[in-house]
């Protein structure tokens, strides 16, 4: 009994780790981001790097880990990974290890923010490179998602769509949030808004309507009742906070032969979805936020700055809002 | 204990005893660090042992009174919540009152949390492990309600978690003290010998006229203690108090004594025993990671270890009772 | 011998390289009652244990319903017919009576428990054992008695050929005793051998038609019950001649040490009252449930008292629990020694000094040499045989663990002593120790000590005076010489 009950308190607190790390960030104004640069060969011959996961049990972090573990690998660096499984001291044992290895700068995905400083501290003094999390006081860079950008990103995806076909005409602007996640969700759906109204104008306040529903099982308990209010009514705008939300609200609007009606928007735009998104023309768009390939950022900068380079502060992910016609082009071919 | 000649012929007696019930997982421990010294350059190094014991040294403090709980039979699941609430009153304290203040705020709750589960163990006579389960439930979401879910910073109180007197980190030091009391509390004071009592047969320990409740209580008090305190180790180890620091302590407490050779139905264990179940979880840790050994691989191997661990003693005990 | 049931030949058995078995032979038949006697450790438990499968010889062949067995396990002993009735419950507490008799065999269809067949079938083997228990009763609220019955009505739902009795009825009230009897009279008449240990023998006469006595691992006597004497057995297990079941000398005191008047604990017993003087043994006998275990629970603060007033040492005398009652010197020894008595897993010498580590150290300390040389010299003076002080209690013989619980008081040095059931399990040549040990430590220390008893040559060999009690009632007291097993008995029934 105490093994699964801890082990559903994990879980719990896995989830709302990985949520709450975006909000742990102190969203600097807007910057445009950095390119993905593959690693160049042998660029890293010599070097060691270290990394502290944020914890290889979330799918999140796994492939965050993955993708600098390739990139290390390209560039002939020597990566020592240390994971730090949402816990504090654990991050904090990884650095003292850094530091009798003598790495020679790392990457820090450390998911508590206010014990950087002591975590800094412990650690060898090299370049750091933060990711998602700030890492004050050593961090040298910052690299990570951009979620006001990244909400933005879809919002002026669906406007443009709108804009096209429909001469900006919309029946409701559906956004389905998590207000358990707190800054998080402001942003990614501030972001949703401002990059809509980009294109078509501000949203008068008696098409947006407002759901603590950004989950699947909670979209799909409030997607049929928000449906029946708009009878008759097939230019619906729906957004979510994440994809399980979108694929929650066309699960619900399905079984009320309304699937057509509404057109969504989504952040994340993960794996389990792309099939979703490459059959469902509505699917307008899904904010990719690439942890598969931070490491084209993190291995090549970290190694820039080992050497000396002068590197930006702010690394920041290039959204892409992702669609049937992209998709492909960006993740490779996409079997269903 | 002044009494030098007393030792030494109580120990002759004791020796061809103890011996053979900790040298197992001793004899497990040697290899596994002859095992990591040849694999990786940096596992023999000063600087690497004071890691592997300041990491354990947060588990180490509350396992002292964990093993007396266990000898009594009883268990308190609530430390790694305790822990984690120490920690976050201890950074809104220290923050606004001083350091003198937070230290004395810690204290206070580690007295009141050991005095509620003894309360309800020892008086209400509510089963130890659902009492201590119902207030590492509680206690959790108290730790969330104090920062609303988010960690906080806590400023000037570094030394007890990163000082160095003497060149040894002051936790190691602490854990030392703290396990001496242990080992002589258990092994030479009544209070110790009661424990064993109680742990090996309850109804006896009553008719016999040990007054179980009080010294029950007095148990759980010192492990509320010890946790508060361990909590206050890490959030100053941090600079930080985190809700969810400690997650999941109880049950590194609860295999480090196991592993040591305690008996989960009472009235077996050694302070000793549990020392070096502890020393092996952390030696085995810190190892693997030397070793660059991927996570979920070492999740796995930690799991093979500890029940090769405790094989080794099972056959043992087996063999000695075949002898018999 | 046609219908040889068990051949044992030979038998020898090794324990770390010491023969404990020398070489020993036993034989059954169909329908016969074998008593086997013997002091503890001289060998009858390992013997029985061997037939059982629980333990391989180390040499030597077993015979069982014709069939050579070369090596027995516990599995096939079972399939042979052979069953065990230990002295120890082996019982689940917490299920009913209908289900512990059928423990681990319940009736079934399919995979659902027949609860309706199984209430029938227990209710049948309970009426045939003459037993008034509800079948739905929970087990572990029954009397110790009543339990030990349920395990003999399990042995009677399988199919037995072989049934080992190993002392079943030192838990049981006379009554009880009687009803045993009278169901292995009944299954001698269906065929079934059987092996009876036992420490007490004025049954064997009864039960038995024929005795084998062992001494130190060798059987040294093999008779029909009908001719053996008492005296015969008694020295072929000591190995010499025993004296007359002879009374102590008394004490000779007067100085009151406690005087209980009027007491009375709801139903258990009513408006006893006696004096006990310092330096003598006073007896409580009765059978269980007569209310004498409980005067000395309630005395100990175990149970209410209801009414009435207790006197020590001419001072008001009241307890919040046992606790306080061993801080104002009084000593408790329980009959259930698993239960409340001793702490298994621990050493001889922690079970010995539990009560005294308060004097054996300064500031909360326990100096752990005074343990040990309390246990050494008290195993010397009272005999125990032990491997040295650091042995668990509970590799110990009954009687020896027995005497290490006597001397846990002892070594505490309290003014009243209260005894339930002191000899319980334990063999003839313990108990002589233990009668011997209590009388020179009354007589010494000034203890008064009250003895609860169902035994009435503890009473004869033990007391000074006796109470006999009967349903709760003190119905006559004894003094002197007149305290005979016949008066006893008759007082008693």
């Amino acid at each position: 009994m105490k093994r699964t009950g801890s082990k559903s308190v994990r879980v719990l607190a896995a989830v709302a780790a990985i949520v709450s790390l975006f909000a742990l960030q102190t969203v600097p104004a807007s910057a445009a981001g950095v390119d993905f640069r593959k690693a160049v060969k042998n660029s890293g011959k010599g070097i060691t790097i270290g990394l502290i996961g944020l914890d290889d049990a979330i799918g999140f972090g796994k492939d965050v880990h993955d993708s600098i573990a390739r990139e290390a690998k390209k560039a002939g660096a020597k990566l020592i990974f240390c994971d730090g499984k949402l816990k504090a001291d654990l991050a904090l044992a990884c650095a003292k290890t850094f530091k009798l290895k003598k790495v020679q700068g790392y990457a820090s995905f450390n998911a508590v923010a206010d014990a950087a400083p002591a975590i800094c501290k412990a650690g060898p003094q090299v370049p750091v490179i933060a990711i998602d999390i700030e890492q004050d006081p050593c961090q040298s860079a910052f690299m990570g998602a951009d979620n006001a950008n990244a909400g933005a990103t879809t919002g002026k995806a669906i406007g443009e769509y709108f804009k096209k076909n429909f001469n900006c005409e919309y029946d409701a602007f559906i956004s389905l949030e998590d207000y358990g996640v707190g800054i998080a969700n402001e942003l990614r759906m501030g972001g949703y808004r401002s990059g809509f109204a980009s294109v078509c104008g501000a949203i008068p306040a008696d098409k947006l309507k407002k759901y603590d529903a950004g989950r699947l099982d909670k979209a799909l308990e409030v997607m049929p009742a928000a449906l029946t209010t708009l009878p008759g009514k097939n230019k619906i705008i729906v957004v979510a906070i994440n994809d399980q939300g979108i694929q929650g609200a066309f699960s619900a609007a399905k079984q009320v032969g309304r699937e057509k009606d509404i057109y969504a928007g989504s952040q994340g735009a993960e794996k389990s979805v792309w099939c979703d998104i490459k059959n469902n023309p509505n699917w307008l768009g899904a904010t990719a936020y690439f942890p598969e390939r931070y490491g084209e950022i993190v291995v090549p900068y970290l190694i820039d700055l080992i050497k000396g380079k002068k590197v930006p502060f702010q690394l920041k992910v290039k959204h892409v809002a992702i669609n049937g016609a992209n998709i492909e082009k960006n993740f490779g071919k996409v079997s269903c | 204990m002044s009494n030098s000649k007393n030792e030494v012929a109580e120990s002759g007696a004791k020796v061809r005893r103890r011996m053979p019930d900790v040298a197992p997982l001793l004899g497990f421990l040697i290899l596994l660090t002859i095992f990591f010294t040849v694999t990786s350059e940096y596992f023999l190094d000063v600087d690497n042992f004071k890691n592997i014991f300041v990491a354990l040294a947060v588990t180490g403090v509350v396992c002292v009174p964990g093993t007396m709980l266990m000898i009594a039979g009883q268990v308190d699941l609530s430390v790694g919540s305790a822990a984690a609430v120490s920690g976050m009153i201890l950074g809104n304290v220290v923050n606004s009152y001083g350091i003198a203040n937070g230290l004395l705020a810690v204290l206070v709750f580690g007295l009141v949390i050991g005095a509620v589960n003894g309360f309800f163990v020892t008086v209400i006579g509510v089963n130890s492990l659902i009492t201590t389960l119902g207030t590492l439930a509680t206690l959790y979401g108290i730790a969330l309600l104090i920062g609303n879910g988010q960690t906080l910073m806590m400023k000037n109180f570094e030394w007890l978690g990163t000082a160095q007197p003497a060149g040894i980190p002051l936790p190691i030091i602490i854990f030392f003290v703290i396990a001496v009391v242990g080992i002589v509390v258990l092994r030479r004071t009544r209070f110790g010998r009661s424990l064993y009592a109680i742990g090996s047969n309850p109804n006896a320990a009553r008719v016999v006229g040990i007054r179980s409740n009080r010294i029950l209580f007095a148990t759980f008090v010192l492990s509320g203690l010890s946790s508060a305190l361990a909590g206050a180790i890490l959030c100053s180890q941090l600079s930080a108090g985190d809700p969810n620091a400690a997650r999941g302590l109880e049950l590194e407490v609860i295999t480090a004594i196991v592993l040591g050779g305690a008996s989960l139905a009472g009235g077996r264990g050694t302070m000793w025993g549990t020392i070096i179940g502890l020393t092996t979880i952390g030696v085995l840790n810190n190892g693997l990671i030397l070793l660059d050994v991927p996570t979920f691989w070492q999740r796995v191997a930690q799991g093979l270890m500890l029940i090769l661990a405790v094989s080794f003693d099972a056959t043992r005990e087996r063999l000695a009772a075949k002898r018999r | 011998m046609s219908n040889e049931l068990v051949s044992l030949q030979d038998i020898r058995k090794s324990f770390s390289g010491v023969e404990v078995l020398h070489g020993v032979d036993l034989t059954l038949g169909a329908g016969e009652v074998l008593a086997l006697l013997g002091e503890n450790g001289a060998g009858k438990s390992t013997l029985v244990k061997i037939l059982a499968g629980d333990i391989e010889p180390t040499s030597g062949s077993i015979d069982i319903r014709g069939t050579k067995v070369a090596k027995l396990d516990v599995y096939q002993a079972r399939q042979l017919g052979v069953r065990m009735i230990f002295q120890e419950l082996n019982d689940a507490p917490a299920l009913t009576v209908a289900e512990n008799i059928f423990l681990g065999q319940w009736p079934h269809s399919g995979p659902f428990v027949g609860w309706n067949e199984m209430a029938e079938k227990a209710k049948a083997v309970l009426d045939r054992l003459e037993v008034d228990i509800p079948v739905d009763a929970i087990a572990g609220q029954l009397r110790v008695g009543e339990r030990q019955l349920l395990e003999i009505a399990r042995a009677l739902t399988q199919d037995t050929k072989v049934l080992v009795l190993d002392e079943p009825t030192a838990a049981l009230s006379n009554v009880e005793v009687e009803r045993l009897f009278s169901v292995m009279d009944q299954l001698r008449e269906e065929g079934v051998g059987m092996i009876y240990i036992t420490h007490r023998l004025d049954e064997v006469a009864r039960v038995a038609d024929r005795v084998q006595v062992l001494r130190d691992g060798s059987s040294v006597l093999t008779v029909d019950a009908k001719k053996a004497s008492r005296e015969d057995l008694v020295s072929a297990m000591l190995g010499h001649a025993s004296e007359k079941n002879a009374r102590p000398e008394l004490a000779q005191t007067s100085e009151t040490a406690v005087q209980v008047s009027g007491l009375t604990s709801f139903a258990e017993f009513q408006n006893v009252s006696f004096t006990v003087n310092r330096g003598e043994v006073l007896a409580l006998f009765g059978k269980i449930g007569s209310g004498t275990s409980e005067i000395c629970e309630s005395l100990f603060g175990l149970r209410a008292i209801t009414a009435g007033s207790v006197e020590v040492f001419g001072k008001e005398y009241k307890t919040k629990g046992p606790a306080h009652s061993a801080d104002q010197g009084i000593g408790y020894l329980p009959a259930d020694r698993q239960r409340l008595g001793s702490f298994p897993v621990r050493s001889v010498a922690e079970n010995l000094a539990v009560r005294s580590w308060k004097r054996m150290g300064k500031f909360g300390f326990v100096n752990r040499l005074l343990e040990h040389q309390a246990f050494n010299r008290w195993a010397e003076a009272l005999r125990i045989v032990s491997r040295g002080s650091t042995q668990n209690i509970s590799t110990l013989s009954g009687g020896n663990q027995q005497k290490v619980l006597l001397a846990r008081w002892f070594e505490a040095g309290v003014n009243i002593l209260l005894l339930v059931e002191p000899t319980r399990g334990v063999d003839v040549g313990a108990r002589r120790d233990i009668y011997e040990i209590i009388r020179k430590q009354a007589k010494e220390s000034g203890m008064a000590v009250i003895v609860a008893t169902s035994d009435y040559e503890e009473v004869v060999l033990l007391a000074d005076r006796a109470f006999v009690m009967s349903r709760g009632e003190v119905v006559s007291e004894l003094t002197g010489n007149s305290v005979e097993a016949s008066k006893l008995i008759a007082a008693a029934s």
